[in-house]
């Protein structure tokens, strides 16, 4: 199956997230990254667009 | 009952920091099966786990498939190791002490898993592995053409494999579906 729109988006985004959110000086963690996959877990248009009529 | 009140999407974190976002299987006493990737440094194993994950949540699998992001300062898989038991959580928290702010989460010890996937989508032809024995055996009776390559990857909790190349998440996939029939069969000859 192919990835639908949203999810190609989300899986772009947090994949540059990946690369570019260089942990800061502060912190050696990737708190924008992490942050992402949060939002990511919680969010219900990553449910729609994995399962469209999920919720029907 | 809709499939929608079936499936889950559940997120837990440890406290070594590690998340852990499940697709809940039919069978939630079977240990999860965990396609990983580095949380804190730069993981080409992103969208070949998230590409899994999409593919094996949507079939709902007898065991949970569970995205796993390993916390990973400066490159060292602190928590893999801390989750493997290879280091204490008190020793990560004392060299990263970024990570005291998970201690108040559930201890590693608490999130068992069936096997442990890293599934890396290159541009290379087809697809080569290397694990353990019991995933490599199951990824050959899938896809009898992968080459299999020697490794030393190991894990004292779980099998572990490591997939890559263009056919990655087609290979992954099958053998994740594969095995969790396999852990349903095991555990159901206990019943």
């Amino acid at each position: 199956m192919a990835l639908s729109t949203d999810a190609d988006a989300l899986l772009k985004r947090l994949q540059s997230l990946s690369f570019s959110s260089k942990p800061s000086s502060a912190s050696p963690l990737n708190t924008a990254f992490r942050d992402s996959l949060r939002d990511f877990a919680e969010s219900h248009d990553y449910a729609y667009a994995v399962r469209p009529n999920s919720f029907n | 009952m809709s499939r929608a009140s079936a499936i889950l999407i559940q997120l837990q974190q440890d406290h070594a920091g590690n998340i852990y976002i499940s697709g809940t299987g039919r069978d939630r006493e079977l240990g999860g099966i965990a396609l990983t990737f580095s949380l804190d440094t730069p993981s080409l194993s992103v969208p070949g786990a998230f590409q899994s994950f999409q593919k094996l949540t949507d079939s709902q699998l007898e065991c949970d498939v569970i995205l796993l992001g390993w916390t990973s300062p400066g490159g060292e898989l602190v928590g893999r190791d801390v989750w493997d038991g290879s280091l204490q959580a008190s020793e990560a928290w004392e060299k990263y002490p970024d990570l005291k702010a998970f201690a108040g989460e559930e201890d590693v010890s608490t999130f068992a898993l069936s096997a442990i996937f890293d599934v890396h989508q290159t541009e290379d032809v087809g697809a080569t592995a290397s694990g353990s024995p019991v995933l490599i055996t199951a990824l050959q009776k899938e896809a009898p053409t992968v080459k299999v390559k020697d490794s030393s990857l190991m894990s004292k909790r779980a099998p572990v494999i490591s997939i890559r190349g263009r056919d990655a998440v087609q290979v992954g996939t099958k053998t994740v579906t594969w095995y969790s029939e396999y852990v349903a069969a095991l555990f159901g000859n206990f019943d």
